[in-house]
């Protein structure tokens, strides 16, 4: 996929990749630049949402917020860790991947490509474009959809026999493709409601974040995001989990004090009393940690309270709950920039696919196939609760569809 | 102007009042009548705090009122947590209970399990979706509009096709 890159696009400085534990030092100067602004640390709202709106008009699938290079690095590292993972090649440096690599990182990659190979993932992506702006005062894109695109993302033994051929590499691309995405902070659901797939449900994705799954010792609760009404919620305890946990600086904090870190499964420990802390994070520092891996603000949870489906989302930076509702610092000023253009932002970069224009990409076994019926949203568990949020008017079908 | 879902806080206190729960959770150091009894107060605080928010006069701080409202709420919705864990968890015990366990008269002699305790759980998901949704377009000025007008009247056919996704620009096939 084509991306727009922002023309004062940041870069990775160069000593990164070397193993040398100043390397991943050198991440968090990085990270921080990217929320730099004079002497703030917060991104230029009028330079992002004009970069954006330049991107919608051009149809572009996403917007670069880091230049080439750094995509190659970060992109490369992510996609190594991957296919490392289901070739059986363990991600050390002599297999690509840097010593100063953060063990979130891996686990986080290692953990998808598990899940897409054990429940023959494939990536679903809106076929949308621009279509122009809204009439009147929402100037954010509105969007053309003609159904989906799907690639399937999991190796197949001979695929996994034959890395280097050319069905291998086919099945490469589409890796890229959801890095890409995900990269940009693309809004992801991954099918796993029995209600959308009644035979053979895959197992939820959520299931890596909690107790017993493998990324649980670094996930905390988020109390609050903008997502699925009526899972627990609006923005639900228990409904919401944000990964990595150590982002942000100060592990102690009431829990009214800053965006709310308790760990997954603490809810379980009030009711039985468990000796394990309640609250152990709590994200108080619009400021990267050092050393300081790619993936800082990673949201997951369910799309409903019963049944679900899982979303995640890579977010810019984690919320910092204050009057708002985390609508100040680094995470308030994307939310701005956000409800002005709905295009979702993540660290690096934005993307038009979020749910808040029924453009969300899945992550769903490949012989699923999208609903779409009474609205151009896809119907999925989460999406048939009317949210107060949607926008049908950011999003309209083509004449093929209708 | 917040809602202060009297309403519907009321309907879920006509549910929640005299609620048999049937069989014990084992080991639980909390039950669903304390978890009620916290929710009750804390609801009760957040009524107080949306009604002075209603008369707010000149030199008052509403910033700061808004605050409280939402710490209020967050209180709320972590008693909301735990009484939803509680419910999906009583809802197991029932289920699995053995039959004797179910025939004392605390419990629901009829029934697998009590579909109250599901109606309490989804009516509670309800009202506090409704009551942060209320808060968002307060606290953060947002435009939370309802889309059903635009929800009808439209079919639509669907359509999947295989992806050709190329490698990006700086990507090398190893």
């Amino acid at each position: 996929m084509n991306f727009a890159t922002a023309h004062n696009a940041i870069t990775l400085p160069t000593p990164y990749n070397q193993n040398s534990p100043a390397d991943q030092n050198s991440v968090s100067t990085f990270i921080n630049k990217l929320f730099e602004n004079g002497t703030g640390q917060v991104r230029n709202p009028t330079a992002m949402t004009n970069g954006i709106l330049a991107a919608a008009q051009a149809d572009q699938p996403g917007y670069w917020l880091i230049d080439s290079a750094t995509q190659a690095a970060i992109l490369e590292l992510w996609f190594t860790i991957w296919t490392n993972h289901v070739l059986g090649i363990a991600n050390t440096p002599t297999n690509g991947v840097p010593a100063t690599t953060r063990a979130t990182d891996i686990a986080l990659f290692e953990s998808i490509a598990a899940y897409v190979q054990a429940n023959h993932s494939a990536l679903y992506v809106p076929d949308i474009t621009y279509h122009g702006p809204v009439a009147g005062p929402n100037s954010a894109p509105v969007y053309d959809i003609d159904g989906y695109e799907r690639a399937d993302l999991f190796l197949t033994n001979t695929e996994i026999a034959q890395p280097r051929g050319l069905a291998a590499a086919q099945k490469q691309f589409n890796i890229l493709a959801f890095l890409e995405l995900f990269a940009t902070g693309a809004h992801f659901v991954a099918i796993n409601s029995v209600d959308d797939i009644p035979f053979g449900t895959p197992p939820a994705f959520l299931d890596m974040f909690k107790e017993n799954g493998a990324l649980y010792e670094k996930t905390s609760t988020a109390y609050m995001h903008s997502h699925y009404s009526g899972a627990k919620g609006l923005t639900n305890i228990g409904a919401g989990y944000a990964y990595p946990n150590d982002i942000g600086g100060s592990t102690t904090g009431t829990m009214l004090g800053g965006y709310i870190g308790a760990r997954t499964g603490s809810t379980l420990r009030t009711i039985f009393g468990a000796a394990l802390g309640a609250l152990s994070d709590a994200i108080t520092a619009d400021d990267a940690p050092t050393p300081c891996p790619f993936v800082c603000s990673l949201l997951a949870g369910n799309t409903s309270w019963l049944a679900p489906n899982t979303f995640f989302q890579l977010e810019g930076w984690p919320g910092i709950l204050s009057r708002g509702f985390g609508a100040k610092g680094r995470h308030g000023q994307d939310f701005s920039v956000h409800q002005t253009t709905k295009w979702n932002i993540a660290t690096y970069g934005a993307s038009p696919f979020s749910e808040k224009r029924g453009t969300t990409v899945f992550l769903a076994p490949n012989n699923w196939n999208p609903v779409q019926s009474v609205t151009t949203w896809t119907q999925y568990a989460g999406s048939k609760t009317l949210q107060g949020w949607y926008d049908t008017n950011l999003i309209r079908p083509t004449a093929n569809l209708l | 102007m917040l809602k202060d879902f009297k309403t519907e806080w009321n309907a879920i206190w006509k549910i929640s009042d005299g609620l048999q729960t049937g069989v014990e959770i084992k080991d639980s150091k909390t039950t669903i009548p304390d978890q009620i009894r916290l929710l009750k107060a804390e609801v009760t605080t957040y009524q107080q705090l949306v009604d002075a928010c209603g008369s707010v006069k000149k030199g008052d701080d509403p910033i700061a009122l808004l605050a409280k409202i939402e710490e209020s709420f967050i209180a709320v919705q972590t008693i909301e947590e735990v009484l939803l864990t509680l419910i999906d968890l009583q809802i197991d015990a029932n289920k699995t209970a053995p039959k004797g366990a179910l025939m004392r008269p605390s419990s629901y002699p009829s029934t697998l399990y009590n579909p109250t305790l599901e109606k309490l759980g989804t009516e509670l998901s309800s009202v506090v979706a409704a009551m942060q949704a209320d808060l968002l377009a307060a606290g953060l000025n947002t435009e939370v509009k309802t889309a059903q007008e635009n929800m009808a009247g439209v079919s639509i056919k669907p359509k999947v096709t295989e992806a050709k996704f190329t490698a990006p620009s700086w990507f090398k096939t190893k």
